[in-house]
């Protein structure tokens, strides 16, 4: 990668890492062909290119939001990368990996600890789901509405029907640690 | 445990989001020194924190995603046909279009001495809304309406001219080149005034706006461009063009959309020519119906061998489809006479060695409905 390459990536991803939408949109519509490619020319569907694709934009989201992360690859390579890594994992999931995996672009060949790292995201987000699902009502929409979609205590007292903030703090610090058992179930367990 | 108790948690929580002042939070670090299993709790709930929070910065992202990828794929038909007014009674349309004057003159003495007629396919209007069992009454209605016009035809050779202000066609393309190049027959597009070429892909309705850049009536042929703004590409074409010749007898599939649905439909090379030993094109036994004219014609390897354009009424069973050399013909000398870009196909199938279902599932995403609006007929 030349410098001035180097330099406009890197600008690039700066944007995007302050939150620029349109940064991450022309990213996005820029990438998606050569991953989509990919993941059809190796026996994937549409669906499945899209969910792979937004995993791996999703990756380099969260990894940028570390200032620590060096970018030594073109943006590009690192999301196909990413993308063909994520896809050889659902392949082997689903028993359909034949072996022989069509390459359409250069990649970098993560180490074991990276690609270990890829997966993560992904596994704690779906825990957190399951999680949140498990915990039942009003649990679930006590937590959501407050850590997710960032209401008050005080709206949620009034959404919930409960006679005080207090009452419904304490409800959601009961939800919390009923939370904190179903997450951490799961999560010692793969640790 | 000191930790059951929600107010402890309060005070986790507000130790990790930095909520407590100084006092505070040298008194509870003091705890923490104290209670080495405290420590293991506030560890626990710092993970938990973070993941929902890593959770919530997650589902926005995805739910931006999901919008860039709607409005990559956006449907852009929606505005058009608001705009058209469809006939009014349901009904279906059948006009006679014609491969060439001596073909028309044979097709009808043919159908006034044995009842023979060549019915080209999709110069109907395909309603959308109607019941498959309609379909085929008003199909068989129609067909008498043709007859009449037929012999009409043989008078004047003018195809009458219909009241309806626009009119609406349906039928099959398909992707000859991933940078938006399709084919489609020359009857679906002629005297069109805008063409469209749509397909539902997991449930988001894909659809393109195309203009005609290439016309080829001797063989039916129609080759089409995506000229929307939006369009970025194609994946890679999973077929190729095959050179030699289809063989009698050989095993030969198609996809294509008589009805708002893809539909499959398979048999065999039946005869190395066509109607009234036309050498354009191949006899197929495959059920065909009106709106799979342009439809691709495939062997068992997913190449490209023709494209269906019309089928025999009074024989059961027996379709035709132009050879796919005409298509090679026509497609170099659109290269030679053109400075777009280039018409790329690739070199060999990629479905060769794939079941048949692999195959279809690889390839309905280079199989489009065409629709033709026409204001003027």
């Amino acid at each position: 990668m030349s410098e001035s390459e180097y330099h406009f990536e890197l600008k690039w991803v700066e944007q995007i890492r302050q939150g620029d939408s349109g940064a991450l949109k022309k990213l996005y519509k820029d990438n998606y062909p050569s991953i989509a490619h990919f993941v059809l020319n190796n026996s994937g569907t549409d669906t499945e290119a899209k969910d792979v694709y937004q995993e791996s934009i999703i990756v380099f989201y969260e990894k940028i939001q570390n200032p620590a992360f060096q970018l030594n690859c073109l943006v590009k390579t690192f999301l196909y990368s990413v993308a063909r890594r994520l896809w050889f994992k659902r392949l082997s999931e689903k028993n359909r990996y034949v072996g022989k995996i069509t390459d359409y672009e250069d990649f970098v060949d993560f180490s074991e600890a990276e690609t270990e790292n890829i997966h993560e995201g992904e596994e704690r987000f779906r825990q957190m789901e399951q999680a949140l699902e498990q915990i039942g009502e009003p649990c679930q929409t006590i937590l959501k509405d407050f850590y997710i979609h960032k209401h008050s205590m005080q709206e949620i007292a009034e959404k919930m029907g409960y006679t005080g903030t207090d009452n419904a703090k304490t409800q959601k610090y009961k939800c919390l640690q009923r939370l904190k058992k179903l997450f951490f179930k799961d999560y010692s367990f793969k640790a | 445990m000191k930790e059951d108790k929600p107010i402890f948690i309060q005070q986790i929580e507000d130790y990790l989001s930095q909520n407590l002042d100084e006092i505070q939070r040298a008194a509870f670090e003091q705890q923490l020194e104290v209670h080495p299993e405290l420590q293991k709790e506030v560890d626990d709930y710092r993970v938990l924190f973070d993941g929902l929070e890593s959770y919530q910065r997650r589902k926005n992202l995805s739910a931006q995603l999901e919008s860039f990828h709607q409005e990559m794929t956006k449907t852009t038909i929606l505005s058009v046909t608001s705009q058209v007014a469809k006939p009014q009674p349901r009904q279906f349309f059948l006009t006679l279009k014609k491969y060439s004057p001596n073909l028309l003159v044979a097709a009808s003495v043919a159908i006034l001495a044995i009842f023979t007629t060549i019915w080209v396919l999709d110069d109907s209007v395909r309603s959308i809304e109607q019941k498959q069992k309609s379909y085929f009454l008003s199909l068989r209605r129609d067909i008498n309406k043709v007859k009449q016009k037929q012999e009409k035809l043989a008078k004047d050779q003018k195809i009458s001219q219909d009241p309806k202000p626009v009119r609406e066609y349906g039928a099959t393309a398909f992707v000859i080149s991933s940078n938006g190049y399709l084919v489609t027959n020359y009857h679906v597009v002629k005297d069109a005034d805008s063409i469209y070429v749509e397909s539902t892909k997991d449930k988001t309705s894909l659809s393109f706006k195309v203009e005609n850049i290439y016309s080829d009536p001797a063989k039916d042929l129609a080759v089409l461009r995506i000229t929307d703004p939006d369009f970025i590409g194609f994946a890679e074409l999973p077929y190729t063009i095959r050179g030699e010749e289809a063989n009698l007898g050989e095993d030969v599939f198609t996809l294509a959309y008589p009805r708002q649905e893809m539909v499959y439909g398979e048999g065999s090379i039946s005869a190395q020519s066509g109607y009234r030993g036309d050498t354009l094109t191949y006899q197929i036994s495959i059920p065909v119906n009106p709106g799979n004219s342009g439809g691709p014609l495939l062997d068992a390897q997913g190449n490209l061998i023709g494209i269906v354009v019309g089928k025999h009424l009074a024989m059961d069973g027996a379709a035709f489809a132009v050879k796919v050399k005409h298509l090679k013909a026509d497609l170099d000398s659109l290269a030679l006479n053109t400075d777009m870009p280039p018409i790329l196909i690739p070199k060999s199938s990629h479905i060769q060695f794939l079941k048949r279902p692999e195959q279809i599932d690889l390839l309905k995403d280079f199989v489009f409905v065409v629709r033709v609006y026409n204001g003027k007929e």
